[in-house]
């Protein structure tokens, strides 16, 4: 009967949470005892690693910027040429696959660039160390190139915005505004703030996994390797502020008038 | 989804493109691509708007159809 089947639902629920946590158990065992095995092999890994980076930052960060500055031209050229092609097409079909083509290198240098300047910041923080005339030298130079590739991924951020706008005049915002976002959502139409708002709750799900996947194994890090539990700590508060901020959200959310 | 379109015969009798019915009710090609497909429910505000451009009652273009329940029961 259908009680007897909710019944089983409750039931198989409670099963499954008690086996995610025994799988979790298990892969965190596992790193566990396989970080402690390996324990002064990693600890040499991680250090020849660290070294590495050191030594190598502004090269590292030299191509970064070339990378950066090849995605970004590229990218908007690409851009470029589809929005012209689009301008031109009159048929449905033709038009939605010149959208397809255009989000893609749009999604695509968006992407990239965001990745390149967080990579870029990681390459930094292993310059932090100073020893030594040249330890200065490098850092200085280091800042100076992560100051080139910040400019240059925004500056392409900027233009794509703009680029958008050309090829559809509805949307508003400039993307060196602060309130952007807020401008950019209110020109967005129903469907569009549909996919936003989904996107968004799906990222804030998995996000809130990843922080607390990452503050275990920064724990785990710490049992074994030491150095400290900034990191774990940080994540851990990461995540409750997301929480707090998603409760409060809701709760204003549910205030205002709701309309798509 | 439980509703079902007739979008592309009516934007077909007026002769435009999606791009133009979109400009025409306010919102991007493609969601007037999504609606056609049934991908996207739109807002009673969007299919009174779209009822009005085609001149027709909203009933003409987005007909509601019942989903069959597949609960199944012990």
């Amino acid at each position: 009967m259908k009680s007897t089947s909710k019944a089983k639902k409750k039931m198989n629920s409670y099963v499954k949470i008690l086996l995610w946590m025994a799988l979790g158990g298990v892969i965190g065992g596992s790193i566990s005892v396989g970080m402690l095995m390996a324990d002064d092999g990693l600890d040499v890994v991680l250090e020849n690693m660290t070294g590495w980076i050191h030594m190598h930052t502004v090269i590292l960060l030299a191509a970064a910027a070339v990378m950066a500055l090849v995605m970004c031209v590229v990218c908007y050229k690409k851009g470029e040429t589809i929005s012209k092609q689009f301008q031109n097409c009159t048929d449905d079909e033709g038009q939605a696959q010149l959208d397809g083509h255009y989000n893609f290198w749009s999604m695509t240098g968006t992407v990239a660039t965001t990745m390149i300047i967080y990579f870029s910041l990681g390459i930094l923080a292993f310059g932090f160390r100073l020893e030594n005339d040249r330890d200065a030298m490098r850092l200085l130079v280091s800042s100076a190139l992560l100051i080139v590739i910040t400019v240059v991924c925004v500056f392409y951020q900027i233009a794509v915005v703009k680029q958008i706008r050309k090829k559809d005049p509805m949307k508003r915002g400039d993307a060196a505004d602060l309130a952007f976002c807020k401008e950019w959502l209110k020109s967005c139409d129903e469907a569009e703030r549909y996919i936003i708002y989904e996107a968004g709750y799906k990222t804030y799900s998995e996000t809130k996994i990843i922080l607390l996947a990452a503050a275990v194994i920064a724990m785990t890090g710490e049992l074994i390797l030491g150095g400290g539990l900034a990191a774990a700590v940080l994540l851990l508060l990461c995540n409750m502020l997301s929480t707090v901020l998603y409760a409060v959200h809701s709760v204003r959310m549910e205030k205002q008038r709701y309309c798509l | 989804m439980g509703l079902e379109n007739r979008l592309k015969e009516h934007r077909a009798r007026l002769g435009v493109n999606q791009s133009e019915l979109g400009r025409l009710a306010g919102v991007s090609r493609q969601t007037i691509s999504l609606i056609e497909r049934g991908d996207y429910s739109p807002s009673v505000t969007l299919a009174l708007k779209l009822a009005k451009i085609f001149d027709v009652a909203v009933e003409a273009i987005f007909v509601y159809k019942e989903e069959e329940e597949h609960e199944e029961y012990e």
